[in-house]
C-alpha cells in the first residue's frame, strides 16, 4: 500500500462515512436541510426583489424625469432663475456635436397661476420639444389619459365651459394631482395667467390634451407641459431654454460624456459672450443631480450582501447546534477511530465534509426555489396598490406601486456563498473541539 | 424648482402705506383734517400724541370713495416698465385698478373685494381669482405683492408708537415715530420706523423691518402737492433692502375723493362686462 493508495481510498471512504452519518438522524438532517433550503430561497428572492427595485428606480430616475446628464446654468440650478438660460447658439452647438446614439432634448422652466371655472392654483410650467423628449424619456408614454400629442388642441370636451372661437387655444399635459385640484378633464381649457420675462402679464387659453401619470412630485401636483414655443409665447422668452437633458446608451459610464459636453460648452462660452444673469454653464450626471437617489440604487448590492450575511448567521447559530450535537453524541465513536490511528485532521475534514454535504443538500432544492420565486417576481412582479394606490415617492419621483424583480448572477451567487461562508464556520467551533478529544477521555465519559 | 423666487417671499411680508391708503380706502366719513393732531398737542402724554399722528396718518390717503389715474413705474435688475392705471375705490374693502398702459396689458383688471382678489383679462375674456398659495407672489411685476393689496391694518389701532426723534433732519422738521406691533394686530412685521414731516404731517420715509429686526423694504413719499383737494405726498417709491437698485414707483396723476363711485363697479360681472 502506497501513502498515496492509503489517501485516496481513505478519503473516499470518509466522503462515504461523512454521508452516511447525516442520514443516521434523518429527522434533525432533513430539517435542518429543510431550514437551510428555505433560507436560501428567500434571500434569492430577496436579492432578485431589491435588484429589481433598484433597477427600476434608476430606470424611472433616468427614463422618465432626469436623463443620463442635465445641462444648466449655474444660476438655474441655484435659484431656478428663469433668466438663467442657455442661448439658443449653444443648444445648436451641443445639439450639431452629439456623439452617436446620445440624444438630447431642450427643455423650459416657469410659473404661472392656472385656473378653471371657479378653481385656480399655482402651476409650474415645463416646455418641451415633444419629438426630442421622446428620444430622450419615456414622459410620452405615462399619460393617464388623452395623448401626447402636442401639435393640436384636441377638440372641446362636451359640456366643457365654452370658449370664443376667435381666442387662440393652445395644448398642454397637466399632472394628475393638478387635474384633481382644478376638475380639470381631457378635452376642458385652462387660463394660465403668469409673470412674462420683461414683466408683463403673460396670459392664455390651454387646452387639456392628456392628463400625466404621477411620474415627479411637482409635475404631478403642479405640472403643465406644453411645447417650448408655447411656453416662449406665454413667458415672452425670445431665446434659449433653461435645461438640456441627455440620454446614452451607455449610460453606466457618464463621465466622459459630461467632461466631453462640459467642454463643448466651454469652448461656446469662451467665444459667445453668455447672457450677463445666469453664471456658468455646467454639465451634471443624474447621480450628481440627485446623489440619495443614486446612492440607494448602488447601495442595492451592498444591501444584499449585509441581509444575506445577518439571515444566514442567525441560520448559522443552528446549524452550530447541530453540528455540536452530532460531534458530542459521537463522541465515543471518535474515540475510537482516534484509538485505531484514524488522524484528527481526518476527523476534521469528515466533520467539514458532513456540513458541506448538508450544505449542498439544502442549497439544491433551496437556489431552485429560490430562482423560481425570483422568476415570479420577473415576470409578474409584486402588486402593492392595494396599499400605494399612488404609487411610492422617494425624493421627488414617484414610482409605480407594482414592483418587478430583476434576477442577476450576483442575486443568486451572493447568498449562495454566504450561506457556504457561514456553515463553514460553524463547522469550526465543533471541529476545534474535536481537535482536543482526549480518546480515553471521550471513552471512558 | 416647486417655489417661487425668494425674493418675492419676502415681499408677502409687508404693506405698503401709500398704496393701500389708495387702493382699499377706508369708509371715514369725510377727513376731519387735523383736528385729532391738535387736540393731541395740547395733550400732555407723547403717547396721545403719537395716537393723533397715526390716526392722521391713517386718514391721509383714505376716504369713502375715490377714483383717479396713477403711473406705476417698476424697475428691477432684469426689466423696467411703467404702467397707466386707473383706480376706483368704494369703503374699505372694495377696489377695482384697470391698466390704461401699454398697450399688451389694456384693460388687464385687478378687483379686490374683501379678502379676495381676481383678474379680469379682456383678450381671453376670463377672470381668475387668485389663489391663496399665490397671495406673496409679485403683483403686476412689482414689488407689492398680491396679499399687499388685500392686508389692511390701522396706525393707529394695530400699533404701538414712540417718538424716537424730533428736531431737524436734512434740513426737513422731522419727526421720528418707531411702531411695534400689538400682539394681536394682523401685521407681519416686526417694527415700522416712520418719518413723518413735523408741519405737513405727511409721511418721509418709512422703513420697514421684519421679526428678526432685519430691514426688508424702505418706502420714500416726495414730490407733495394738492391731490384732489388734499395736500399729500404724489410720489411714493419702494425699494426693497436685497436689491436696493430696484424699486416701484407710483406717482398719482389725479385723484378726487368722496365724489361717490357705484357699488356695481366691483362685482365680477361688471368686470367681464367692462
Amino acid at each position: 500500500m502506497t501513502p498515496h493508495h492509503t489517501h485516496s481510498s481513505r478519503a473516499r471512504m470518509l466522503v462515504f462515512i461523512a454521508w452516511r452519518n447525516l442520514w443516521r438522524n434523518r429527522f434533525r438532517t432533513g430539517l435542518s436541510i429543510a431550514a437551510f433550503g428555505m433560507a436560501l430561497s428567500m434571500m434569492i428572492a430577496y436579492g432578485v426583489f431589491i435588484a429589481g427595485e433598484m433597477k427600476q428606480m434608476r430606470g424611472y430616475a433616468t427614463d422618465l424625469v432626469l436623463g443620463h446628464i442635465q445641462l444648466h446654468r449655474e444660476g438655474y440650478v441655484k435659484d431656478q432663475d428663469i433668466y438663467a438660460q442657455i442661448p439658443q447658439g449653444l443648444v445648436k452647438e451641443v445639439r450639431d456635436h452629439l456623439p452617436p446614439g446620445v440624444a438630447l432634448a431642450p427643455r423650459t422652466y416657469g410659473f404661472a397661476m392656472g385656473s378653471l371655472g371657479s378653481l385656480s392654483t399655482g402651476v409650474m410650467l415645463r416646455g418641451i420639444s415633444p419629438e426630442e423628449e421622446a428620444r430622450v424619456t419615456k414622459i410620452g408614454s405615462r399619460l393617464k389619459s388623452g395623448g401626447f400629442d402636442l401639435s393640436k388642441p384636441v377638440p372641446p370636451r362636451p359640456g366643457a365651459e365654452a370658449v370664443s372661437p376667435r381666442i387662440p387655444v393652445h395644448p398642454v399635459l397637466i399632472g394628475h394631482q393638478l387635474a384633481r385640484t382644478l376638475h380639470a378633464q381631457v378635452g376642458d381649457t385652462i387660463t394660465l395667467v403668469s409673470q412674462s420675462l420683461d414683466g408683463s402679464i403673460g396670459r392664455g387659453l390651454y387646452r387639456v390634451n392628456g392628463v400625466l401619470s404621477p411620474i415627479e412630485i411637482t409635475l404631478d401636483r403642479m405640472g403643465v407641459v406644453m411645447t417650448i414655443e408655447t411656453f416662449q409665447e406665454l413667458m415672452i422668452m425670445e431665446d434659449g431654454v433653461h435645461e438640456l437633458v441627455f440620454s446614452t446608451p451607455d449610460s453606466s459610464h457618464t463621465g466622459p460624456l459630461v467632461r466631453q459636453i462640459q467642454q463643448q460648452a466651454n469652448q461656446w462660452a469662451g467665444t459667445h459672450a453668455l447672457s450677463p444673469f445666469g453664471g456658468q454653464v455646467t454639465v451634471r450626471s443624474w447621480e450628481t443631480i440627485n446623489p440619495t437617489l443614486a446612492q440607494t440604487v448602488n447601495m442595492a448590492g451592498t444591501i444584499t450582501v449585509i441581509v444575506s450575511l445577518l439571515f444566514f448567521s442567525i441560520a448559522g447559530i443552528g446549524l452550530l447546534n447541530t453540528l455540536l450535537m452530532s460531534v458530542f453524541e459521537r463522541k465515543k465513536e471518535f474515540g475510537i477511530l482516534l484509538a485505531l490511528g484514524m488522524g484528527r485532521g481526518w476527523l476534521v475534514a469528515m466533520v467539514f465534509l458532513e456540513s458541506i454535504f448538508l450544505t449542498l443538500g439544502a442549497a439544491l432544492p433551496g437556489t431552485a426555489l429560490g430562482v423560481y420565486w425570483g422568476y415570479l417576481l420577473e415576470t409578474y412582479g409584486w402588486d402593492f396598490s392595494a396599499y400605494l394606490p399612488d404609487g411610492l415617492d422617494f425624493m421627488g419621483i414617484v414610482f409605480e406601486p407594482v414592483l418587478y424583480g430583476h434576477m442577476t448572477l450576483f442575486s443568486v451567487l451572493t447568498p449562495l456563498t454566504a450561506l457556504f461562508a457561514i456553515t463553514l464556520l460553524a463547522t469550526l467551533v465543533p471541529a476545534w473541539r474535536l481537535i482536543r478529544f482526549q480518546p480515553v477521555e471521550v471513552m471512558g465519559g | 424648482m416647486s417655489q417661487h423666487r425668494k425674493t418675492s417671499r419676502k415681499r408677502q411680508a409687508l404693506m405698503v402705506l401709500g398704496v393701500l391708503g389708495m387702493l382699499m380706502v377706508l369708509g371715514f366719513p369725510g377727513v376731519p383734517g387735523d383736528r385729532p393732531l391738535r387736540a393731541a398737542e395740547g395733550g400732555a402724554s407723547q403717547n396721545e400724541r403719537v395716537k393723533a399722528l397715526m390716526h392722521k396718518i391713517d386718514r391721509l390717503f383714505r376716504s369713502e370713495s375715490s377714483h383717479g389715474v396713477m403711473t406705476m413705474a417698476v424697475k428691477t435688475e432684469r426689466y423696467s416698465r411703467t404702467m397707466k392705471m386707473e383706480v376706483w375705490s368704494r369703503g374699505m374693502d372694495q377696489s377695482l385698478v384697470k391698466i390704461l398702459a401699454p398697450k399688451k396689458d389694456r384693460g388687464v383688471a385687478t378687483l379686490k373685494s374683501g379678502k379676495n382678489i381676481w383678474m379680469y383679462l379682456p383678450d381671453i375674456d376670463k377672470v381668475t381669482k387668485i389663489p391663496s398659495s399665490m397671495m406673496g407672489s409679485s403683483w403686476m411685476g412689482s414689488h407689492f405683492t398680491n396679499d399687499d393689496l388685500v392686508r389692511d391694518s390701522s396706525w393707529e389701532d394695530d400699533f404701538t408708537g414712540a417718538i424716537t426723534f424730533e428736531g431737524d433732519r436734512n434740513g426737513v422738521p422731522t419727526i421720528e415715530v418707531t411702531l411695534t406691533p400689538k400682539p394681536d394686530a394682523p401685521v407681519v412685521w416686526g417694527k415700522v420706523v416712520m418719518e413723518i414731516h413735523a408741519t405737513g404731517l405727511y409721511p418721509l420715509r418709512a422703513l420697514y423691518y421684519d421679526e428678526e429686526m432685519n430691514l426688508t423694504r424702505s418706502m420714500m413719499f416726495d414730490d407733495v402737492k394738492d391731490v384732489g383737494g388734499r395736500k399729500i405726498p404724489a410720489r411714493q417709491r419702494v425699494i426693497p433692502a436685497d436689491k436696493p437698485q430696484e424699486s416701484t414707483t407710483i406717482v398719482y396723476e389725479s385723484m378726487e375723493f368722496d365724489q361717490g363711485v357705484d357699488e356695481d363697479m366691483f362685482s365680477q360681472k361688471r368686470l367681464r362686462g367692462r
